[in-house]
């Protein structure tokens, strides 16, 4: 019984606990040691808290019937009027140095842009859909080009050689981003679909491998 | 009604009404770009040729103006012929074709603003770092305009294409369906020859509009702060990779327009054959690996790539050849057809496509473009596809569109006006190619004193071109104009 | 070359021409449908055999011999810098010797300019482009003695077309004498 409230609530759970785990100082540090883990795990990960707490039934029931995010479109501008802020150099930098900007930024990547994210993203039309993850495949070579060819050092926190870096992963990942935005609408059924597969086949196999022995 | 009337079959599963109007007044848009811009390359042919004298950076504006115009005009009308035909087989939405529409226009108006207010005369390939550094002649803010204006119609291309995609996965469940992958592996039923062109068209443009909209990005960036460079090797190999895919892609929906109209002709339907399929997907890979033949004499180019570049414009001219062109030979050959100015459009185009891929291909060789590349002859072998080939499709269906059911005899101005167009770019064709030949350069606002003559004839056959095209808009324009009276 | 590209270019488009006109003129007739998607099906196939099994082989055959490394170019070849700009050619020497190895080191200053050499009779010999950050080398050996002119070959503003430069190629022993001179 407990364990099924708990599962009912695994996705409040899961968030909280990540997000708690993503603001503990020891974590911070380690996240934020160089621009590469801190541009692409703290941020995503402090993403998916939103994105989990998106998750839990009631909360999507409340936001999913309301009237002005019909289509997603005003979470969705929302999110992406979030992420622009944050992608200025200078914001993350200051995110290092200003306690409030800090603050700021724990908050806003789970509520302003994980959060209105998964609430919004199943609402919008597919043209929608397409249209940002096209631009955000634009934007990514976009900024592997500008952390390449800055002249300068962009953030005071951090070296020529870390923006470099980033530059290399954010290519690395416009590659495999394009691939999985492309395989729904190629092969119509979405990537993971293989792995449910494979696990389901296995779970039959070993229904039928027990059955052989009892 | 004499006896060489021909009835245009009124097929009924042809999209009417509202479907038919849009399309209508897309594809008259069209043509009327493409008559005044031939105006425009006309002048440009005179300018070379020593009869009219303008000033340098009014001729590098108005051949920046012709090559955007007419690229940008051959997108809508392949758009349009596409859209229309499309919307025999799936639910596409008006809505969005307006608003593509829309977009399309504004970036239109700003192109143009950027070139004669702005005085931008950096080509429509925007090659960087030209458009940032005119050495003085115009500033950075007409780059930054011209950049955003096509940035707007790549926005405008995004939004349609994304449409068509929509409509084809709800259709046929997925993209590899609709291209007709289980057909080609399996033994399932092959989709229509419009689906399955269309299905390589939206997967090539929607990659092609992400890689220009990348380095358009760069651009704008760069001609705010000068200070971050872009690799010019990168910046050409995307360039490249966008526009070559973008006017393919603008041959590949028009020529929808022959498989669809040429059936209501013959009485032969256009089959989606297993070797269409497998032309189909050649040319999906093809048209997005064979870009590298622009960058031949960019010595820090891998050669592996340059080797892969000679072999695929090679290879990507086979379908055009073996495929389109003797399917249509074989759908014509005594099927009893009776000629009129639609059909013998549509069959002229596909003479032009296939014409024009030898050059092409000719070109495409590295040791022949050591001393070819940028002479006339590149300009040569694409106003033949274009000109020849792609906008006779696109007159052939706005000429069709317009009789749609209606009688229409081959009549002798008919004749005279097709006899014009045909001979008139023949010959236009045929003097950039001797012009290249002869190692003339292009993109040269003046000619030396030698290779006048060359300029001189062409002026001549761009005259009787455009007349001849001046003739297929107005009867483009009659036919829209009985169709509206009538409903 | 370039005739000989023509030419070929020429009969392969005559070809062309001539299927058309052999279909439009026999268009209008009635033809038993079955007996000519057969005939054309054949066409088809041996045209596609023709095609990957004679033209593939020939352009890879044609890439072969590396066409940026042209014929004769061997021994100690002489390095010629090539610098560019909107609209000037800035070259390290104007005279050079024919049938000797030259490597034109291909830079330029401001944008992407095309380095095209023209003989006296105004045929292109050989070409490369100039781009930014890149130092381009063409090989080239001169095959004739005589006043050569490097045209820009890729669009670079307004005076693209006005971008001319000469080079005197002379015999070794006139370029030895004038080289030691100096
Ligand atoms: C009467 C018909 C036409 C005439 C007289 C004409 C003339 C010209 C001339 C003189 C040039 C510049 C050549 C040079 O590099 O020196 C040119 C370039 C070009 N034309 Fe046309 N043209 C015609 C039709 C077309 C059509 C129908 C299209 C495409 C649909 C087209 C697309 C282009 C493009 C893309 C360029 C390249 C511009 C550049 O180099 O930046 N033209 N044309
Ligand atoms: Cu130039």
């Amino acid at each position: 019984m407990a364990l099924a409230r708990m599962g009912h609530n695994a996705f409040l759970i899961g968030g909280f606990a990540l997000w708690l785990f993503l603001v503990l100082p020891g974590t911070t540090d380690i996240l934020e040691a160089n621009l590469p883990s801190h541009f692409l795990v703290q941020l995503p990960l402090l993403a998916l808290v939103g994105w989990l707490l998106g998750c839990d039934p009631r909360i999507g029931r409340v936001f999913r019937t309301a009237d002005w995010n019909r289509y997603g479109i005003t979470g969705l501008v929302l999110a992406l009027l979030a992420l622009l802020f944050w992608m200025i150099p200078r914001s993350l930098d200051a995110s290092l140095i200003d306690g409030c900007m800090a603050v700021a930024k724990y908050f806003s990547f789970p509520l302003l842009v994980g959060l209105p994210l998964r609430l919004s993203w199943p609402a919008a039309p597919f043209f929608v859909k397409g249209f940002l993850q096209a631009n955000l495949l634009s934007m990514i070579v976009f900024l592997a080009w500008l952390y390449h060819a800055a002249p300068v050092q962009l953030c005071n926190s951090y070296l020529r050689e870390d923006q470099l870096l980033l530059s290399q992963f954010l290519i690395k990942i416009f590659f495999v981003l394009s691939v999985i935005f492309a395989f729904k609408p190629i092969f119509g059924f979405s990537p993971t679909r293989i792995l449910s597969r494979v696990s389901e086949q296995f779970g039959q196999h070993l229904v039928r491998y027990q059955d052989g022995h009892s | 009604m004499s006896e060489s009337d021909v009835i245009i079959a009124k097929d009924q599963t042809m999209p009417t009404g509202q479907v038919s109007l849009i399309a209508r007044s897309a594809i008259l848009i069209a043509s009327l770009v493409f008559v005044l811009m031939m105006a425009v390359g006309l002048l440009l042919r005179s300018v070379q040729g020593g009869f009219v004298t303008i000033a340098p950076d009014m001729f590098y504006k108005l051949m920046t103006l012709h090559g955007v115009g007419m690229v940008g005009a051959a997108g809508l009308a392949g758009f349009a012929v596409m859209w229309y035909f499309l919307n025999k087989y799936v639910a596409l939405s008006k809505a969005m074709f307006l608003a593509f529409l829309g977009t399309f226009l504004i970036g239109v108006v700003v192109i143009i603003g950027s070139i004669m207010i702005g005085g931008f005369g950096g080509a429509w390939t925007f090659l960087y770092p030209l458009p940032v550094q005119s050495g003085g002649v115009w500033e950075a803010q007409a780059a930054i305009l011209f950049l955003v204006g096509l940035l707007l119609i790549g926005v405008a291309f995004l939004l349609g294409y994304l449409d068509v995609g929509r409509a084809l996965i709800k259709e046929y469940g997925s993209l590899a369906k609709s291209i007709g992958w289980p057909a080609l592996f399996g033994n399932a039923e092959a989709p229509p020859p419009t689906i399955v062109a269309s299905t390589a068209v939206t997967i090539v443009n929607v990659i092609g509009t992400v890689a220009g909209a990348a380095i358009i990005l760069m651009s704008i960036f760069n001609a705010i702060a000068p200070t971050f460079s872009v690799d010019a090797l990168l910046a050409k190999n995307l360039t490249y990779f966008f526009g070559h895919v973008f006017i393919n892609a603008s041959i590949y929906m028009t020529v929808m327009a022959v498989y669809e109209i040429v059936p209501l002709y013959t009485g032969r339907a256009w089959k989606s054959s297993k070797i269409f399929l497998i032309g189909w997907t050649i040319t999906l890979f093809m048209v997005m690996a064979v870009y590298p033949h622009h960058l031949f004499q960019d010595l820090a180019m891998p050669p592996w790539l340059l080797v892969a570049g000679q072999i695929g414009s090679y290879v990507s001219g086979i379908p055009v050849i073996a495929i389109t062109t003797l399917a249509l030979f074989g759908y014509l050959f005594k099927s009893g057809a009776r000629w009129d100015l639609s059909l013998s459009l549509l069959v002229l185009g596909v003479f032009g496509w296939a014409g024009g891929v030898i050059p092409a291909i000719i070109d495409g060789i590295i040791s022949v473009n050591k001393v070819m590349h940028n002479t006339m002859w590149v300009p040569g072998h694409f106003h033949f596809y274009l000109l020849i080939g792609m906008v006779s499709m696109a007159f052939g269906f706005m000429v069709w569109i317009g009789r749609q059911g209606t009688a229409s005899a081959f009549r002798g101005v008919e004749k005279l006006s097709f006899a014009a167009y045909v001979i008139g770019g023949l010959g236009l064709v045929a003097m950039f190619l001797i012009s290249g030949a002869n190692s003339v350069p292009r993109r040269w606002a003046e000619h030396l004193v030698q290779w006048q003559s060359y300029s001189q004839l062409a002026t001549v056959f761009a005259v009787i071109t455009v007349l001849g095209a001046i003739a297929m808009l107005f009867y483009g324009i009659a036919g829209a104009a009985k169709t509206a009276t009538k409903t | 070359m370039q005739q000989f590209a023509l030419l070929t270019s020429l009969i392969l488009i005559f070809g062309v021409i001539a299927g058309f006109l052999y279909v439009a003129i026999n268009t209008s007739q009635a033809g038993d449908k079955a007996e000519i998607q057969q005939s054309i099906n054949t066409l088809r196939t041996k045209t596609l055999w023709l095609m990957i099994g004679v033209g593939v082989p020939l352009t890879l055959a044609l890439a072969y011999r590396w066409p940026h490394a042209p014929e004769g170019f061997q021994g100690e070849p002489i390095t010629v810098s090539a610098e560019s700009g909107q609209w000037y050619w800035n070259l390290s020497q104007f005279e050079l010797p024919v049938g000797t190895p030259i490597v034109f080191e291909l830079t330029t200053v401001d944008v992407n300019h095309g380095f095209g050499v023209y003989d006296e009779e105004f045929e292109l010999v050989t070409q490369a482009q100039a781009m930014p950050g890149y130092t381009n080398k063409l090989n080239y050996v001169f095959k004739k003695p005589g006043l050569y002119t490097v045209a820009c070959l890729e669009y670079c503003g307004v005076a693209h077309h006005a971008m001319l430069a000469e080079i005197d190629v002379v015999d070794p022993v006139t370029y030895a004498n004038n080289q030691s001179n100096e």
